[in-house]
């Protein structure tokens, strides 16, 4: 051990205070930067309009589009980490259980509502790391922009996608977005 | 009943040229092989070994006696050292002599190969027999010459350098011919005569799939904006108006429900960035997924846009189910003056880079212009004219359009903001100052929201006057003037209008040069320019800008055909599609 690492050097000592000093400064900013997020997050999501994208699209002759869902894929690598969004924080996100939550179409009030319930319960108290399963495109933009891992899964019944997804997102779980219930565990 | 279609099983090094000329060789022939699973009676007729080191290990996992096996017998190379070569051949041939050329067939890659392996003590090898066997038809043969250099591993064509492994060798043999006057005769020179001899498969595919044309993945990389996007959504509309192409999205933007409303298929994805996970993991898992799509869907091409081209997709693309896909890169140019010129060695996995033009062309500085590839491979390099999104039955007429905005019909001037992707996170103060400006002129001012930005909440504008609409371009005719960012989208939609323009360029290091961009076309008399270096000027040119606008001035540009999608479909079909036979 040189004089440097030497806990018990005055320069060593200094060295460690400041490294508790910026440690403890990240603690604090994490959750106060989650506060923010999550008040930008209300505050779009009050504002209206987050879902009225107007597509200005006149084809007729043009089928409709369609969401696919490529191949499952048992294993390529090791697990890839889940994010926990921006409107929560914990010391260690990773420790938290990935668990899928099915979306599917519902009228814009309906699925504001049930999201803001849904997300006003992370930001308070973080318990897993969430992962959508989104019928349509609909949430996709708002839900990316704070953070959230989104999967738009079209037609494809959410028990198919959360099995193919197991292996790459270690997902624990699926559950349904209006009342939690438990549609598949892994 | 169903019937159980039966499949050839490909067994060796997935990266092995040889293996990759296989796997095309039996798709063409109606029977596209498994490659590298456990052998099962149920599902594989036959297994192929392309190489003898694959058949050895094999005999521990699949008993001869009950599928039928072919194995590739190699000369010294890459894939089989020189030391030991002949006794294997020799143990090899002897197994034959025992249990019978109906077990094991013994073959090679071209009869020279079939001399030296009978030398050697296996005398009952003959040159393999597949679809690429039909024969060349010389007259009709227009692949490029190529130098294969064994000592760096490098192929060189008359239009450039490229490594042996950028690409799959199937597209290889469609493209290239290589010289072998100058090659020692090993695995090296079987390869290069067997690429040589390969008729069917040099031949560009006809029909893909169940749609009448053909079909390409168009992926859209995760932009700030949506450049990325609405480029290839052009190209695709293009497409499909040529040739009735199907067009499937593989898509990392967040504005993949425009797409979707566009009438396409969209494989919706995320990015490591998005999932802030560890990024060769991350490729790793989207190598394995886009290339079982891939070969699921076997489309003609990999549409990609963007300046280099990500790993997971030349990867993707070098495994041998997917052979018959090419990579064709829509790389835009204006790249900021210091990033880096490797980039542009992308250029080596495609068989096209198609540069969309820019009005702004002559201040472009960047390397796309000052640099010369490394590797540029044989890849066609094209531009065309600008590439501009068209709206569905052209623009909506003045009054039509207004209406569908929701303008008041008694509103005299009306000006569209529209600041792209990060409109209201890079400059809190420039959207209070429009405001302010266009209050003072006594023009309404129309806020487009970027599907992607953040909320206007914080900015103070009224909610009233904020639209979230796409494409822009169909209601551009509502408008007295434009207040709009710089990326190359919003640029050339507004340079199509005579309405008053004043640019908006960001500097972002992630972004095109935005600055020259707009700066030229400053200079060009085509638009004024807020300029992100010196604040202290904005106030006046806002003031100087919505008196034009009250003026109802109209401003001449240089009339342009922006055609640029159809060009580069053109293109794309050329180098890709042969169309129906």
């Amino acid at each position: 051990m040189t004089q440097r690492d030497d806990p018990g050097k005055p320069q060593a000592r200094a060295s460690l205070g400041v490294l508790r000093k910026l440690t403890e400064q990240a603690a604090n900013r994490g959750p106060r930067l989650a506060q923010l997020e999550f008040e930008s997050l209300l505050r779009e999501i009050e504002a209206g309009g987050w879902q009225q994208l107007v597509l200005a699209f006149d084809r007729p002759n043009v089928g409709k589009g369609a969401l696919l869902t490529p191949p499952p894929i048992l294993a390529a690598s090791p697990v890839l980490q889940v994010p926990l969004g921006r409107i929560a924080w914990v010391p260690q996100p990773e420790h938290l259980p990935v668990v899928a939550i099915d979306v599917p179409a519902l009228p814009a009030g309906d699925l504001t509502a049930q999201l803001l319930l849904l997300l006003s319960e992370h930001h308070r108290k973080p318990f897993m790391r969430l992962v959508f399963l989104s019928e349509t495109t609909a949430p996709l933009a708002l839900l990316g922009r704070y953070g959230f891992a989104v999967i738009c899964r079209g037609d494809t019944p959410a028990i198919d996608i959360a099995q193919a997804e197991a292996a790459r997102l270690k997902l624990s779980e699926l559950r349904r977005l209006s009342d939690a219930a438990v549609l598949w565990r892994a | 009943m169903t019937e159980v279609r039966l499949h050839p099983l490909l067994c060796g090094d997935p990266f092995d040229p040889v293996m990759q000329l296989l796997a095309e060789d039996l798709a063409a022939l109606g029977t596209p092989p498994e490659i590298n699973v456990d052998p099962d009676p149920t599902r594989h007729d036959r297994i192929l070994h392309c190489d003898q080191a694959s058949f050895l290990a094999g005999l521990f996992v699949s008993p001869l006696d009950q599928i039928p096996v072919t194995v590739v017998l190699r000369r010294p190379g890459p894939m089989i050292g020189d030391d030991g070569w002949a006794s294997g051949i020799g143990v090899i041939g002897r197994m034959v002599e025992r249990l019978g050329r109906r077990a094991i067939q013994p073959t090679t890659l071209t009869p020279e190969a079939a001399a030296a392996v009978a030398r050697a003590g296996c005398p009952t090898a003959v040159p393999l027999a597949l679809a690429a066997d039909a024969g060349t038809d010389v007259a009709s043969d227009r692949r490029l010459w190529a130098e294969f250099d064994t000592d760096n591993g490098t192929i060189l064509t008359s239009r450039g350098l490229m490594q042996a492994d950028a690409q799959n060798w199937a597209q290889l043999r469609r493209r290239l011919r290589f010289k072998t006057d100058s090659c020692p005769q090993n695995d090296i020179w079987d390869l290069l005569t067997r690429c040589n001899s390969g008729a069917p498969a040099m031949q560009l595919p006809t029909t893909f799939g169940a749609a009448e044309g053909p079909t390409y993945v168009a992926v859209v990389t995760n932009g700030v904006g949506l450049g990325h996007l609405t480029r290839l959504l052009a190209i695709a509309d293009a497409l499909r108006a040529q040739a009735k192409a199907r067009v499937v999205f593989w898509c990392f933007s967040q504005g993949a429900g425009i797409l979707v409303g566009a009438g396409y298929e969209v494989v919706q994805r995320m990015t490591a960035q998005h999932l802030d996970c560890d990024y060769d993991d991350w490729i790793d898992w989207e190598e394995a997924a886009f290339s079982a799509f891939l070969a699921k869907c076997r489309p003609a091409a990999v549409l990609y846009d963007s300046s280099g081209v990500d790993r997971f997709v030349t990867a993707a693309l070098r495994r041998p189910s997917n052979g018959s896909t090419a990579l064709v890169l829509v790389r835009r140019a204006m790249w900021q003056s210091h990033r880096d010129p490797a980039y542009l060695d992308a250029a080596q996995h495609t068989v096209l880079v198609a540069e969309p033009g820019d009005l702004s062309a002559a201040a472009d500085r960047g390397p796309t212009v000052t640099a010369s590839p490394r590797l540029a491979g044989f890849a066609r390099f094209a531009r065309t004219a600008p590439v501009v999104l068209r709206p569905d039955g052209g623009s909506l007429p003045r009054a039509a359009a207004r209406r569908a905005l929701g303008v008041s019909p008694f509103q005299r001037r009306v000006c569209l903001v529209s600041l792209g992707g990060e409109a209201f996170g890079r400059d809190a103060t420039l959207a209070r100052d429009i405001s302010a400006s266009a209050s003072k002129a006594g023009i309404e001012l129309i806020w487009a929201r970027s599907p992607l930005a953040r909320s206007a909440a914080d900015l103070g504008i009224d909610r009233a006057l904020l639209r979230h609409l796409f494409p822009l371009g169909r209601y551009l005719m509502a408008f007295d003037g434009v207040i709009t960012a710089c990326g190359y989208n919003s640029f050339h939609e507004a340079m199509q209008t005579l309405l008053p323009v004043l640019l908006a360029p960001t500097a972002n290091e992630r972004l095109d040069d935005q600055v020259a961009r707009a700066s030229h076309a400053k200079s060009e008399g085509w638009a004024m320019m807020l300029d992100p270096g010196r604040p202290e000027d904005r106030a006046g040119l806002l003031d100087h800008f919505m008196g034009k606008v009250r003026a109802g001035q109209q401003v001449l540009r240089p009339a342009t055909a922006m055609e640029g999608a159809a060009e580069m479909a053109q293109l794309i079909l050329e180098e890709t599609f042969r169309g129906k036979a």
